[in-house]
């Protein structure tokens, strides 16, 4: 059973600032819901709200479980100090258990290690330290991790940070392979309206406040998106009007 | 050759020496570990600076006639307190902060033993360290760092490891990132005010940040730079001693340069770090 958020009249006071208004949203369960909107829009804080890790009014409620969810969060930026002694398994591990990875890691938990490296295409770099990877190997360790805690919710706040667009269009892909194969709700936040259209299901456009919530070929149209950005996204209304073209029939 | 021999090993037969090798074997392992943290979250200025509170700390136990021990550790521990709540809340930076910091808790320091030139001999002390003069108490207190830092790293080796990686991505782990900050923060402060009274204000950070460097030279994960950071402060400790008994040099300045020779010589052995 998949996890169904109901976001109900959320607003977000930061430093005087109002940054969320009035957020009604639904992230439908078992779909990949993308989040899209300008800078400053509120998606990260809309993120935090939901990991709890700032102060709200409104309500979050989860439907389907009847349980709290196990949230998995790939965050926005995180670079990795040059030189640090960090390898792939000491960073997947010391998310999975309190046992000090200098005394060791358990082989059950080297194993999920090595299943989860390989469910996200990087079967070969367990051994390798974080700082050696490339931007999109590292964006991948930072899936599997959120993946080693078998999220009800999985969230991923612009994980195109540190990749070319290839590279993002593939982890994206890779994002919606995991989705189809494990029905894992999922919320992608994500400025390539490209990505969306070819992968997610469902769009939300925010701008402090929700502008519009929908399946992708319906609310993914120049109207709403010159109102979420205003006149200078002709490139970006351009891609997305032909991938969606392109896809139009494989998606149901 | 058998003189040259004997002076090799005769600071072994020493009491004293035998105490000053006590100690550093159960400090310098204290801060290596402590160190790869030190290094991880670049916390070594801060490290000074708390050492150096070691001076208005001393000067005001003996103002207000208190224990310097207990003093000078009250003293570190508020200002590390108020470091970690600036860093928090201030616009400037970490850096600019701690540098504040540091001036107000030397310069107050100075300023009082200025005034009362008494205190200038417990000054010198704590400068330089007086490893060859330890009490039973000093090995205790000492050894007591030493557990409590195996305890720390059981306890917080992994949740560290996370929020050096992305505090908010420890969040997610139900890791509460100022808690495990904080304790970092005030056991290094503990340790740096135990470890001064061996080495000296000027080379416990030293004794921290050196080793812990060597090891990510020779580490290729998160075990194996804390085993190396070590293995790397014993092992100079133990040169450093013997060298400072041979040339009668203070030991814990001799103790560090040694580890400083250790880390030159794992340079080579440094992965190459893909920096784009």
């Amino acid at each position: 059973m998949s996890v169904t958020v109901h976001i109900d009249n959320l607003n977000v006071t930061l430093g005087g600032r109002r940054i969320l208004e009035d957020v009604s949203l639904t992230l439908n369960g078992g779909e990949l819901n993308a989040l899209i909107g300008p800078n400053g829009a509120g998606k990260t804080t809309l993120i935090h709200s939901l990991l709890g890790f700032i102060p709200y009014q409104g309500q979050i409620k989860y439907e389907g479980l009847g349980r709290t969810p196990r949230i998995g969060y790939v965050p926005q930026k995180t670079t990795i100090e040059p030189g640090a002694p960090l390898t792939a398994t000491d960073f997947l591990a010391s998310g999975l258990s309190r046992r000090p990875v200098w005394s060791g890691v358990k082989s059950q938990a080297r194993d999920a290690i090595v299943e989860v490296l390989a469910d996200v295409g990087i079967p070969t770099l367990a051994r390798n330290r974080l700082d050696s990877l490339s931007g999109g190997e590292f964006q991948r360790v930072l899936l599997a991790q959120a993946l080693l805690r078998k999220p009800d919710l999985l969230i991923l706040d612009e994980p195109n940070t540190g990749m070319d667009i290839t590279g993002h269009q593939l982890f994206c892909a890779l994002v919606e392979k995991i989705h189809r194969e494990h029905g894992t709700t999922t919320l992608l936040i994500t400025h390539d309206l490209g990505v969306v259209a070819d992968h997610a299901r469902r769009a939300i456009g925010l701008n402090s406040r929700v502008l519009f919530e929908g399946p992708v070929p319906e609310v993914l149209s120049e109207e709403h998106l010159i109102q979420l950005f205003g006149p200078h996204t002709h490139g970006m209304k351009a891609t997305a009007r032909v991938r969606r073209h392109n896809n139009a029939g494989a998606k149901p | 050759m058998n003189e040259f021999f004997s002076s090799l090993t005769g600071w072994a037969s020493q009491p004293f020496m035998l105490r000053a090798l006590l100690a550093l074997v159960l400090l310098a392992p204290a801060c290596a570990a402590l160190g790869v943290h030190v290094v991880s979250f670049r916390m070594a200025f801060f490290s000074d600076a708390i050492s150096h509170s070691v001076f208005t700390g001393i000067a005001l136990g003996l103002l207000l006639s208190l224990d310097v021990r207990i003093s000078t550790l009250l003293f570190g521990l508020a200002l590390g307190i108020v470091l970690i709540q600036l860093g928090r809340h201030s616009s400037l930076s970490r850096d600019a902060l701690i540098a504040v910091l540091l001036a107000i808790a030397m310069s107050l320091g100075i300023v009082i033993v200025s005034v009362r030139k008494g205190l200038v001999q417990q000054f010198q002390a704590a400068l330089y360290g007086d490893i060859l003069t330890l009490t039973s108490l000093d090995i205790a207190l000492t050894a007591i760092v030493l557990v409590g830092t195996v305890v720390f790293e059981i306890v917080a080796f992994n949740r560290l490891l996370l929020i050096s990686t992305s505090e908010a991505l420890a969040r997610t782990h139900g890791i509460r990132a100022k808690v495990w900050e904080t304790s970092l923060t005030l056991w290094v402060a503990v340790v740096a005010l135990v470890g001064l009274r061996l080495v000296g204000l000027l080379m416990v950070t030293s004794l921290m940040v050196v080793p812990a460097a060597a090891a990510r030279n020779l580490a290729r994960n998160a075990s194996g730079a804390l085993a190396w950071s070590v293995v790397i402060a014993l092992v100079a400790s133990v040169i450093g001693l013997a060298a400072s008994w041979m040339l009668d040099s203070a030991t814990g300045a001799t103790v560090v340069l040694a580890a400083a020779v250790l880390f030159l010589a794992t340079l080579p052995f440094g992965p190459r770090v893909r920096r784009s």
